[in-house]
């Protein structure tokens, strides 16, 4: 079951990095979230304490984000407490919000720094998820910019849809 | 209503009442420990309480006193602190004062208890390791913050021009003495302010995503002893039931709202005392009838039962039922009424002097960054903080 739920929360965070990346050039909000971030900044999203609990770290890198090594020290990190915590979470069971505040994840870095990229998450979670689910995962889902539609586009070729100037 | 998961830590002893600060040697002895640091500031030691404290700690070696310790600690302070800590051969804290000593002395607790790392490789939220034991007690010197039974720290980084939060189980003082001497010559407007801080946490804990049975327990304590002689300790200031009664109440909202966490008044209060220098208490004061009417809709129930706690079983079954979450947002507007009469307590934002209109952008802009805001039962946008503002103004 574990073994499962990792393997679906390594597809998530891939996922979900292609969407902050798509949308930190699309969508204003996102851009200004990430923009608020000093250059070089850099963040890690551990989906369980677990060693080989899958992992996401990137950075912002000239105003786009950037894929970086798991080994390099970032400024925030969070971890999920479980690998079936974070499945909760990844899989829209569970919203940023409400893990915080049920403490399913430790943090290391300034929590104050930590508001802008929950916004982006949270920004991500209602594109990628339909309404009903975000309504359930947030107190006030964020309207889009632009139909869901192009970011899913956007997820399966990423290359294609910024020819487009979007 | 029990959240589906939910966590609660609270565990310090409390030392509550008079002759509280003469049983100092004994919880230190109960420790292994004879030779503290006591930190203070100077305001304190020229008040005469340093020199209290000293003798009510007959029989241990208080002569390690650092003082240098000012509003909004920062982490330069906490690094002197902690090499004033190693340098001394301490084996001990012993902290008296308000937020900033507390923080400060949180901070020097981390660093001592993880081997001298640097504070700041040590920031960050429920991440801290349990550490080599520190015996740290809390003597607090006014009753707002709650400081002695939180597991937060506040200290700022003066060169980043940042604050930074710590949060973590092990920083939270394993003894909080209360002693009725500590607060009885705090003057009626700071007794006023401090108290509605405390109220705040207390109602805030009480409303807010993360209550739990346990968190809701300790507000209510807290609302009931602040409620019931706040008036008393501003009009009274040496009636030592109704100081003790405020320290209490202080303490026991810090431990609530520590596991249940704050909401919308603490988030426009912090961006508030970041933009325009308002200070804390104050910005509770005036903020929390306005973000409980906004938070009305959502918190009808919560409110409505608050009535019981903030007015007493008299005025509870004397409203309607429907009336009920209204009128405990009147009885918070009426107190603070009372106390702007009282001693002058500012109970609009144009009275504190320190803000302008044109600054409500920038104050909105940043409660929207402060984490506090994901605690609020209701949905808080830039728009409703700026609404918000205009009416507090």
């Amino acid at each position: 079951m574990k073994r499962m739920q990792s393997f679906i929360c390594r597809i998530v965070l891939a996922v979900l990095f292609r969407a902050l990346k798509f949308l930190n050039r699309k969508d204003t909000r996102m851009k200004a979230g990430f923009s608020a971030y000093e250059d070089g900044y850099s963040f890690r999203i551990r989906a369980g304490m677990e060693s080989g609990a899958p992992v996401l770290s990137f950075c912002v890198r000239n105003g786009q984000l950037e894929k970086q090594s798991h080994e390099v020290p970032v400024q925030l990190e969070i971890t999920m407490k479980s690998i079936p915590d974070a499945f909760l979470v990844l899989t829209g069971q569970l919203g940023i919000g409400a893990s915080y505040a049920g403490h399913r994840f430790f943090m290391r870095g300034n929590p104050n720094e930590a508001m802008g990229l929950v916004t982006c998450l949270e920004l991500a979670e209602a594109y990628l998820f339909p309404r009903f689910l975000s309504r359930r995962l947030m107190l006030d889902v964020p309207k889009k910019e632009f139909p869901a539609l192009l970011v899913y586009a956007g997820l399966i070729c990423p290359g294609g849809l910024s020819r487009t100037g979007r | 209503m029990i959240p589906e998961y939910y966590e609660f830590q609270n565990m310090g002893k409390v030392c509550s009442g008079k002759l509280a600060l003469e049983h100092i040697p004994y919880e230190l002895s109960m420790k292994h420990a004879s030779r503290p640091l006591i930190l203070t500031d100077h305001t304190l030691e020229k008040l005469g309480m340093l020199k209290l404290l000293q003798k009510a700690m007959d029989g241990v070696d208080t002569t390690h006193v650092f003082a240098d310790i000012y509003p909004d600690s920062s982490i330069d302070t906490v690094r002197q602190a902690a090499d004033f800590y190693t340098r001394c051969g301490c084996d001990s804290l012993v902290a008296m004062g308000g937020g900033s000593v507390l923080d400060t002395a949180k901070g020097v607790a981390m660093v001592i208890s993880q081997d001298g790392a640097d504070i700041y490789s040590l920031i960050g939220c429920e991440e801290l390791p349990q550490g080599k034991p520190v015996p740290f007690l809390a003597v607090p010197t006014t009753a707002g913050t709650g400081s002695e039974a939180t597991c937060v720290a506040v200290i700022a980084h003066p060169q980043k021009d940042v604050k930074l939060e710590f949060i973590s189980g092990h920083i939270q003082p394993q003894v909080s003495i209360l002693d009725p001497r500590m607060t009885q010559s705090l003057p009626p407007r700071i007794t006023a302010s401090t108290a509605m801080d405390a109220l705040c946490h207390a109602i805030e804990a009480f409303s807010c995503r993360q209550k739990n049975p346990l968190s809701d327990a300790y507000a209510i304590a807290a609302i009931r002893l602040i409620s019931s002689h706040l008036l008393t300790a501003v009009t009274h200031p040496k009636d030592m039931e109704a100081r003790m009664a405020m320290a209490n109440g202080s303490m026991i909202a810090g431990a609530a709202f520590s596991n249940s966490m704050v909401g919308g008044v603490h988030a426009i209060g912090h961006a508030l005392g970041g933009v325009c220098h308002i200070a804390h208490a104050d910005a509770m004061a005036i903020l929390l009838p306005h973000v409980m009417s906004y938070n009305l809709d959502v918190c009808t129930d919560t409110y409505s039962e608050l009535l019981l706690h903030l007015a007493g079983p008299g005025a509870y079954a004397a409203a309607n039922a429907h009336e009920r979450a209204q009128k405990s947002i009147e009885t918070i507007r009426s107190l603070n009424q009372t106390l702007h009469d009282t001693c002058d307590m500012p109970i609009t934002l144009a009275q504190t002097n320190r803000i302008t209109p044109d600054q409500f952008e920038a104050v909105a802009e940043k409660a929207l960054k402060d984490g506090a805001i994901l605690f609020n039962p209701k949905a808080l946008g830039k728009d409703f903080i700026i609404r918000l503002l205009k009416e507090a103004y």
